[in-house]
């Protein structure tokens, strides 16, 4: 049956390929939209801020490729310096989200007993609450500006990486070569960085990739709501909320930012099944009989 | 005399007053081999842990060198615990899957700070490579791409780096083939005479143990219920259990023997002979724990009836 | 005339890496009611062997040659062919019942599924059924057994069951995947025991895919070694394992702790990469120049079938038999 097995995963490579081609369609995307957002200043027509009062609502034309906004803003310039606030929160938030979890959820699973319980307790408290409006409710506390949307979208991510690392930590820590390490006398530090962490990063990856999706699509939606920046800072999510009320008239103004979201997050979505793929079947033993 | 091990062990796991190591006690002698048979559940594995302090017994003292093991504070430990080390049955899981093999290697040293510079590392390391029959390819590769076996000598290598004295082998070979089996052993006693170090082997295939021991003893659910030389015991099993093992051992030589049915449950008397349910030879004697009784110089057994 | 009959079984696998070859050019014959042992160590491809019987391999399996069961060719069948065939006529019984018994159903529940499709039996009936096939198979209380889930079970008690499944269909042909895989010298010989029950109670011939050589002793009348996707000897289990012609076959046994565990020097080829000319020739002792380059066609050589130049020590290569001469000494 082993035999099966491989051929079974020979056959998982062939179906990977398919689905890689999403990936790689992913990946270039989103490589696309790093580039946009560090050569922003070069890339875009006009300044993001620059109003031209005279041609305001105007549709798509070749000055304004993506049209004006309700105060003559060039809408593509607006998204294009969007990309950056757009990549930025979601990297920021998913980095810190991850790096909590890992932490919270390597102590939990290594040490077990009161640490595990406490720690795992906290997580069921936060996931007691419907993480967008938990986010949203700290977000509107906080007041607004970037950085507290940053804080609450990251305050209530991490739940998920912990739960993940606490799992894979303790079906490594039963290994051998972990035990093994143990008795010749290795610090835990050592033993959760050398041994545990390399070994337990692979679902981190995953979820982190289809993590900055979730983010960019939350900081969105609270930008909509009135969170976050405040103009003239373009946010594609702000942006969808400005051009609301004018959808019959300049649907324009909310058609692109919601195109420039929804590529974004498909993207990450699209990497993100890719990685899952291709980490999974490798994890499984290579031997024929 | 030099006494390398001597254990009195009784381990209980919390929850359950379960006692899956009830009572050992036993001694292996410097160069020394000896074998420990029994089957899956019987408590040898918790054995070969709680001898190296991986678990901590419940009750009883290991005595390696003169000092006790089980009782030691963490730092004497660290002193020995290059001195005393296991190899365990699933070469899958020996190894840090992400690390190339020469880092598993020189791992063990660089822990316990043995060598101090890189050349020195990698000559040890060529050494080591030479006793267990590896060479220089090896070392850049990843553990998934070695064969079972291969794995078993890189943790022999491991292990050989810090000049052990006692090493205890938890079914080191029951996963690899036949032909693998033979050169992986053969390795174990290789290096057994070149360095003096004494084994306590587990196994459950009473032919290699018989191969490779110099006494064997018998487990059953946590205790040992025949000990002595090998051939003394395998030729002249006196407890019931240890006459049933090697009756139902399919030896290549008998293989057309009709294999006894034998209906193994996981229940265990508390009191008592905890093999007395199965025994065709019970009797009310057997309401008593029996104790370990010389029947011939050096070979004990606990049964009632010997 | 045989029950089963291989005919020049290539099995290809076409993989990322290459071409994985995990039979090439297989040839036996399995009798009515008798048990042929296919011995032979990892990697040498005799699960997939078994697997291309039942052609339960992945798309990317190019089976060629033949395969005749009761004079149909199993390779030619098509969808409702097949599964006929598999369970009914040919049963699989898996490695490691562990993880081929489905934790979340009974096991009378699993027992009286294979009657149910298998048999047409209705449910009712199924279920005494599978109570009287755990008590022929002298699982204790089979009653109370029937209503209980796997992990209740000790692992001697899980292969039964796992057994009455698999007969279900009242098969004429067992493949025995590595039933003995990874058990503990009690537990396998519980399993030979059921084994040897098996053949000789229900007449089933059975194909024991093993790399137990203990164990293929026990229960064998013929057996065939393989290594690296080829047979390398082939006959009557006593001739095969007491006086061994092949030198690779000569070499398990002696590494058999029994006969002194003297190992055969050098590694096992991967299946992506095998040596050219005679598969073994590079770990063997009368290993010349002509094993390098030419592959040995299967030869009678004391009344077994082998595939090596220099098998009868004579110093001289054999000749090269005609299938015709093949036939005949097929046992």
């Amino acid at each position: 049956m082993a035999s099966a097995a491989v051929a079974v995963e020979r056959n998982l490579t062939f179906i990977q390929l398919k689905k890689n081609k999403l990936a790689i369609i992913g990946l270039l995307i989103i490589s696309l939209l790093v580039i946009v957002a560090v050569f922003a200043p070069v890339l875009a027509p006009h300044h993001p801020y620059e109003q031209d009062l005279d041609r305001v609502m105007m549709a798509p034309c070749s000055e304004y490729p993506f049209g004006t906004d309700d105060f003559g803003r060039c809408i593509l310039s607006r998204i294009i310096f969007g990309t950056r606030i757009s990549l930025a929160i979601g990297l920021i938030v998913t980095a810190i989200s991850a790096v909590a979890g890992i932490i919270l959820g390597m102590l939990a699973g290594f040490y077990g007993g009161v640490i595990d319980e406490v720690i795992m307790r906290i997580v069921d408290i936060f996931l007691a609450f419907p993480g967008l409006i938990l986010a949203l409710v700290i977000a509107g506390l906080l007041g607004p500006g970037m950085f507290n949307v940053l804080f609450a979208l990251a305050l209530v991510g991490w739940m998920g990486y912990a739960r993940v690392v606490r799992g894979a930590v303790l079906a490594e820590k039963e290994k051998s070569f972990v035990e093994t390490a143990m008795s010749l006398g290795a610090s835990d530090l050592y033993i959760m960085c050398r041994h545990l962490l390399p070994n337990v990063i692979a679902p981190v990856i995953v979820m982190a990739t289809l993590g900055i999706g979730h983010t960019i699509l939350a900081a969105a939606g609270l930008s909509f709501l009135g969170l976050g920046a405040q103009p003239p800072i373009p946010v594609w999510g702000s942006m969808l909320n400005d051009g609301k009320q004018y959808l019959q008239t300049a649907p324009y103004m909310t058609i692109f930012p919601g195109l420039a979201i929804m590529i974004t997050v498909l993207s990450f979505n699209f990497l993100g099944d890719g990685l899952r793929d291709i980490f999974d079947p490798r994890l499984k033993e290579k031997s024929i009989e | 005399m030099e006494n390398l091990s001597k254990s009195y062990t009784t381990g209980i796991f919390k929850k359950q007053q379960f006692k899956a190591v009830d009572d050992v006690t036993f001694t292996i002698a410097p160069g020394e081999t000896l074998g420990l048979v029994g089957e899956s559940g019987c408590g040898k594995s918790t054995l070969a842990r709680a001898i190296l302090r991986l678990i901590t017994p419940s009750k009883g003292r290991v005595f390696f060198k003169g000092r006790d093991v089980a009782a030691a504070g963490t730092r004497e430990l660290n002193k020995i615990r290059g001195k005393m080390q296991i190899i365990f049955q699933h070469p899958e899981t020996a190894l840090n899957p992400r690390l190339r093999i020469y880092d598993s290697i020189t791992e063990p040293m660089r822990i316990q700070n043995v060598v101090s510079d890189r050349a020195e590392e990698r000559e040890r390391v060529s050494a080591l490579l030479e006793q267990v029959g590896l060479y220089e390819e090896h070392l850049t590769r990843y553990p998934h791409e070695l064969s079972g076996g291969q794995i078993q000598r890189v943790v022999l290598a491991r292990i050989l780096s810090l000049h052990p004295e006692f090493i205890v082998a938890d079914e080191p070979t029951s996963m690899l083939d036949v032909s693998v089996q033979a050169q992986v052993l053969n390795i174990f006693k290789e290096i057994q005479q070149k360095y003096d170090i004494s084994y306590l082997f587990i196994s459950h295939d009473l032919e290699v143990v018989r191969w490779m021991s110099d006494c064997m003893a018998v487990m059953y659910k946590g205790r040992i219920v025949e000990i002595g030389p090998t051939e003394e015991v395998y030729q002249n099993p006196q407890h019931p259990y240890t006459t049933l093992l090697v009756d139902a051992f399919i030896s290549f030589n008998n293989s057309q023997n009709e294999s006894t049915e034998i209906v193994m449950s996981h229940e265990i008397r508390p009191e008592g002979c905890r093999y007395a349910p199965f025994c065709s030879a019970a009797s009310a004697a057997c309401d008593e724990v029996p104790e370990l009784k010389e029947v011939t110089r050096g070979h004990y057994a606990a049964c009632r009836h010997v | 005339m045989a029950l089963l009959s291989i005919r020049n079984l290539t099995t290809v696998f076409h993989a990322e890496e290459g071409e994985i070859k995990a039979c090439d050019q297989v040839s036996m014959d399995i009798p009515a009611g008798k048990t042929i042992g296919l011995i032979g160590e990892t990697g040498c491809g005799k699960s997939v062997l078994g697997m291309s019987i039942l052609r339960l391999l992945p798309r990317n399996a190019v089976i060629r040659g033949e395969i005749y069961y009761k004079d149909q060719d199993v390779l030619k069948m098509n969808g409702d062919q097949l599964q006929r065939l598999r369970g009914n006529e040919i049963a699989l019984l898996p490695q490691s019942p562990s993880t081929s018994l489905n934790p979340v159903l009974k096991i009378g529940f699993q027992i009286a599924e294979g009657l149910h499709l298998h048999r047409k039996t209705k449910w009712e009936q199924a279920w005494e059924k599978a109570v009287e096939m755990l008590d022929f198979l002298k699982l204790p209380e089979p009653e109370k057994r029937v209503q209980e889930y796997p992990h209740q079970l000790s692992g001697g008690m899980k292969q039964r069951a796992l057994a009455a499944a698999s007969i279900t269909g009242n098969p004429s042909l067992l493949i025995a995947d590595e039933p003995t895989k990874g058990l503990d010298a009690v537990l396998r010989a519980q399993v030979v025991g059921v084994l040897r029950q098996l053949a000789r109670e229900t007449g089933a011939a059975m194909l024991l895919i093993t790399h137990d050589l203990k164990v293929a002793a026990s229960l064998c009348d013929q057996i065939a070694v393989m290594y690296a996707g080829e047979i390398l000897e082939q006959g009557a289990a006593e001739q095969v394992l007491k006086d061994p012609v092949h030198p690779y076959t000569k070499g398990l046994l002696a590494s058999l702790p029994e006969h002194g565990l003297h190992p055969i020097p050098g590694y096992s080829p991967s299946l992506l990469d095998v040596p050219a000319g005679c598969k073994f020739h590079q770990r063997c002792s009368l290993a010349r120049d002509l094993c390098a380059e030419k592959c040995p066609p299967l030869q009678i050589i004391n009344g077994v079938q082998v595939r090596c130049f220099f098998g009868d020590q004579s110093g001289e290569p054999q000749q090269e038999l005609h299938n015709r001469d093949l036939q005949e000494a097929a046992v």
